[in-house]
């Protein structure tokens, strides 16, 4: 794609992204842009969720028309549903202490991002008739919305996604239990999770490798498991001037560093881990992708479900 | 030339240094700044934030002058035009301008003592300070005349134009000498009015003689009030009114200056004018107030009243022969004449003359200097996200100064 073709794309910067702070007009606004031109409008079929009446036609079968509507109306109708499918998309969105955390300047933090590709994602989803789950991975693992097909799933998860708070640390229940650390899904997770495309957000600051073992626990499927990493760009650059005393959100520790003579091992470190990483979960099938949130949503969205096979 | 009403908020000056102050504690007071990926970075030996950089200097400067113009605004500039030379040298304040016009005398006295080398005093007896009460000790030409020969050089004298004494103003001003007048709006001549009770028809007579014979010689008007002066159509326009038996509620005008007398039911006392002596039937009470004429043994038989409600001059006697001898003689002409005089003392509310004040554009760019760094302010610092926790949106408060270091 040239870089004009990109600008046109890429509208939505993130301080215009930020500004919307209704997450339904943010997921619609970023789905929507992917949609355009796509032709993939909502399907309707048999189901139970109601859509629509539409004339019967040669071929329809007589069990599929409303014979009361019939009797007021003398018109032969087939009451149609929202089509549902069996595809199910299950989100798993970190919401650690270290997720809430934005570039100096910064729109959006890491949070507020994935809250919004996360509505987007889930308001494609929805368009195309799947069922849609949500599930927050902090301290523990937290079924927030059960997965379910239809119009008001998605409205279901929107109300979640704003009542969300970050804290914790990813894992914390089992560190405190001094067992080797595990993230443990909710009950039954597994079952309704089989074949079910599963979305992991998060910044992927893991303490050990609970994360990476998860993702690999539920690849080991038939499940279709993506990861996506969301990284701020002060991140990326430790930007930062003079000699720094840092923080980290989870564990609490703190260190003096000189960012302007350690930077260059700061992002060799960095690379490393997460090549490693993505070596890591390619080889147990899971796709990794790193999204910059100081970088516009709506382009990189769209790049992302296009590269998607 | 800029002078200051209130100099001491100067001493505040160095308030400017607070928001450095704020900004060097804020940079290497070592907050620690919260980033997710410590893990990746590398201990440094050093402990101290040692480099301090702004990252907005424009704000920083916009902070300064606002908090410079705040302690020159309370500071109070006012502008001074400068002196001539030869104007300089010691100041004397007039202790009627003190007495009538004390802003504007004070003011006046503060413009000239700029070039002066020696602070302004009043032209009083011992030459008291201005943060001194304004004394009263007779007209202070008389001093000034009597004293001008030993004036130094150039010597400066603040004083309220028509109350000086008329043998003075006719004269010029005594070498040496430089007389800086206060208007005071007073009529000129002296507009006098008597009222006079039933009690008090014989009294009456001596006092219209003699001011019949003070406006024969131009030194003032008079005219007499047959009822209250309240009924008078130009009751305004009165300087000075002498109210003989007639309590000054029942007159109820806002005047001036009031010249009242009293019944004579007390001691007598001995007076000396001159080389004539008389003698006055005193009032029961003495009148209270500072003593314009005394008794040969010290007795208050005039005194200037400092009441706000009567403001003027009590007689302790009447004006009749038969209780004071000094009415049937050409003294009381000229004793009247000064008492008159004296109501040229009263506190004439005077708006001084209007100048730009360095205050009011202070003030204006205060204003403009806060909407600005407001909107600077709100400008660098950035919007919260719309969704996200509010830990979030602290965050990155927190984050802002840590960048600028």
């Amino acid at each position: 794609m040239s870089t004009a073709a990109a600008r046109r794309e890429e509208v939505i910067d993130p301080a215009t992204l930020a500004a919307i702070g209704d997450l339904e007009l943010a997921g619609r606004m970023l789905a929507t842009g992917y949609l355009f031109g796509r032709h993939l409008g909502q399907r309707h079929g048999p189901g139970f969720e109601f859509a629509q009446y539409r004339a019967w036609q040669p071929g329809d079968s007589s069990r599929s028309v409303d014979w009361r509507l019939y009797a007021r109306s003398e018109r032969l109708s087939v009451r149609e549903s929202e089509l549902e499918t069996d595809q199910r998309l299950w989100l798993l969105l970190d919401t650690s202490a270290s997720m809430d955390f934005a570039s100096p300047g910064g729109a959006l933090n890491k949070f507020g991002y994935a809250c919004r590709l996360a509505a987007a994602l889930g308001y494609l989803a929805q368009q195309q008739g799947d069922e849609l789950g949500l599930i927050t991975l902090a301290s523990d693992c937290r079924l927030r919305v059960p997965a379910s097909a239809g119009r008001l799933q998605w409205y279901r998860v929107l109300a979640a996604l704003r009542d969300l708070r970050c804290g914790g640390r990813l894992g914390e229940a089992a560190l405190a239990s001094g067992e080797p650390i595990e993230l443990r899904l909710p009950e039954g997770f597994s079952d309704a999770s089989e074949g079910a495309l599963i979305v992991v957000l998060s910044d992927f600051y893991q303490h050990e490798t609970e994360l990476t073992d998860l993702l690999g626990r539920l690849a080991n499927g038939s499940r279709d498991v993506r990861a996506v990493c969301l990284e701020t760009a002060a991140e990326r650059e430790l930007p930062y001037r003079g000699v720094v005393r840092l923080q980290d959100p989870e564990s609490g520790a703190e260190r003096f560093t000189d960012p302007g003579q350690t930077r260059a091992a700061y992002r060799a470190a960095r690379q490393a881990y997460f090549e490693e990483l993505r070596h890591t979960l390619l080889g147990r099938g899971v796709r990794f992708e790193r999204f910059n949130v100081d970088e516009p949503l709506d382009g990189r969205l769209r790049r992302y479900l296009t590269d998607t096979p | 030339m800029i002078g200051w009403q209130n100099p001491g908020w100067l001493w505040a000056l160095p308030v400017l240094l607070v928001p450095l102050i704020i900004h060097l504690l804020n940079a290497s007071s070592g907050q620690p700044l919260t980033f997710p990926a410590l893990r990746f970075t590398t201990p440094s030996k050093a402990r101290r934030v040692r480099s301090v950089s702004l990252r907005q200097p424009w704000l920083l400067a916009l902070r300064w002058l606002l908090l410079a113009l705040l302690v020159l605004w309370l500071a109070g500039p006012v502008w001074q035009p400068p002196l001539p030379a030869s104007s300089a040298g010691p100041v004397l304040v007039s202790p009627l301008a003190l007495q009538r016009f004390p802003e504007a005398a004070r003011a006046k006295a503060a413009e000239l003592s700029g070039a002066a080398s020696a602070p302004p005093r009043q032209l009083a007896s011992g030459f008291p300070g201005l943060d001194q009460p304004p004394v009263y000790e007779g007209p202070a030409d008389r001093m000034l005349r009597s004293l001008a020969d030993t004036w130094p050089e150039s010597t400066q004298v603040v004083t309220v134009a028509d109350s000086l004494d008329r043998s003075w103003r006719e004269l010029p001003a005594p070498d040496g000498v430089t007389l800086h007048t206060i208007a005071d709006g007073i009529s000129e001549p002296l507009q006098v009015a008597l009222l006079a009770g039933e009690q008090r028809a014989e009294d009456a007579r001596y006092v219209r003689a003699a001011l019949t014979a003070l406006a024969a010689a131009d030194l003032l008007r008079w005219r007499e009030l047959i009822g209250p002066a309240d009924t008078e159509p130009n009751a305004e326009a009165i300087d000075v009114l002498i109210l003989l038996g007639v309590e000054p509620g029942a007159a109820s005008v806002a005047h001036r200056f009031y010249l009242v007398d009293a019944d004579a039911a007390g001691e007598w006392a001995e007076l000396t004018v001159g080389e004539q002596r008389y003698a006055v039937q005193q009032a029961a009470t003495p009148p209270s107030g500072q003593p314009v004429l005394r008794g040969d043994d010290g007795e208050t038989l005039l005194a200037l009243s400092d009441s706000t409600s009567v403001p003027g001059l009590q007689f302790s006697g009447r004006f009749h022969p038969e209780t004071n001898t000094l009415v049937n003689s050409a003294a009381f002409v000229d004793l009247l004449d000064e008492w008159l005089s004296l109501g040229r003392l009263l506190p004439q509310p005077v708006e001084p003359a209007e100048k730009p004040s360095p205050s009011r554009w202070l003030a204006g760019l205060l204003l403009v200097s806060w909407l600005l760094e407001r909107a600077l302010a709100l400008r660098a610092a950035p919007a919260p996200a719309a969704t996200g926790s509010s830990r979030g949106e602290d965050q990155r408060e927190r984050t802002e100064p840590a960048v600028a270091t």
